[in-house]
């Protein structure tokens, strides 16, 4: 015979309380990932060249996408491998994620720039962004 | 009178001997440039021996085996791995690659403590 519903009812709200726990102790915390793509922003904004400041903008582009991002550049380090899956991906808050997408806007655009002093000037507001 | 040709090549050898001798003394010596010291610390990343693309990044990066600041070395980096089993020579993110705990590039961050 089957247990009465309102005998399983706090049974269920246990397990639901535990799942919610444990999802939310295996979620990646991204504050790392986005103090390392603002490390590397800072570093493309005091570069000396056009090649070293898009190399360093690189970097900020993978730590804030991620290795499965569509914007991520296998052939540029990852200097956030080890911290998640992209800072992005691992942010929840709509409001931070809408945030760190408008940084990442700015990482593209000076990418496409061959003008060191205009690529610098994105890398900075990226920084900027991400503080 | 004038020295004879015998009498040149005979001097030439023996400036050659002179200068092969001090050479010699030098390097057991060890005041040679770029000898001694150098010689016992492990060398962890040949360029040359690189890709040309792995060559490139860390030319970007401005690797060096030594870094010209103490305080700022790989084995202080975050992105810096310590050789297992007490090797001379770790790992870097950054790079994908070896790295020199002694040495250093434009993107080192300090490890947090």
């Amino acid at each position: 015979m089957l247990p009465h519903p309102s005998r399983l009812f706090p049974t269920g709200v246990v397990a639901l309380v535990l799942t919610g726990l444990s999802t939310a102790a295996l979620a990646t915390d991204p504050t790392p990932e986005v103090a390392t793509a603002a490390t590397h922003a800072g570093f493309a904004a005091q570069a000396a060249t056009l090649e070293q400041s898009h190399m360093h903008l690189h970097h900020t582009v993978n730590c804030l996408v991620g290795p499965k991002g569509q914007e991520f550049d296998t052939n540029e380090a990852n200097p956030c491998q080890k911290l998640g899956d992209g800072a992005i991906p691992d942010t929840t808050d709509a409001t931070a994620k809408a945030k760190l997408t408008a940084a990442l806007a700015k990482a593209e655009a000076g990418l496409k720039s061959n003008d060191l002093t205009v690529v610098k000037k994105a890398a900075a507001e990226t920084q900027s962004s991400l503080k | 009178m004038a020295p004879s040709v015998g009498s040149a090549a005979t001097q030439g050898r023996r400036a050659a001997l002179r200068r092969l001798t001090a050479f010699l003394l030098a390097g057991a010596a060890g005041i040679t440039p770029g000898y001694g010291k150098e010689s016992k610390e492990a060398v962890c990343v040949n360029l040359s021996a690189l890709s040309p693309a792995e060559s490139k990044r860390r030319r970007l990066d401005n690797y060096t085996e030594k870094s010209s600041d103490p305080g700022k070395t790989c084995s202080g980096c975050t992105f810096f791995t310590p050789g297992a089993g007490g090797a001379a020579c770790g790992q870097c993110l950054i790079f994908n690659g070896p790295a020199n705990p002694h040495g250093r590039c434009d993107d080192w961050s300090a490890r947090p403590a």
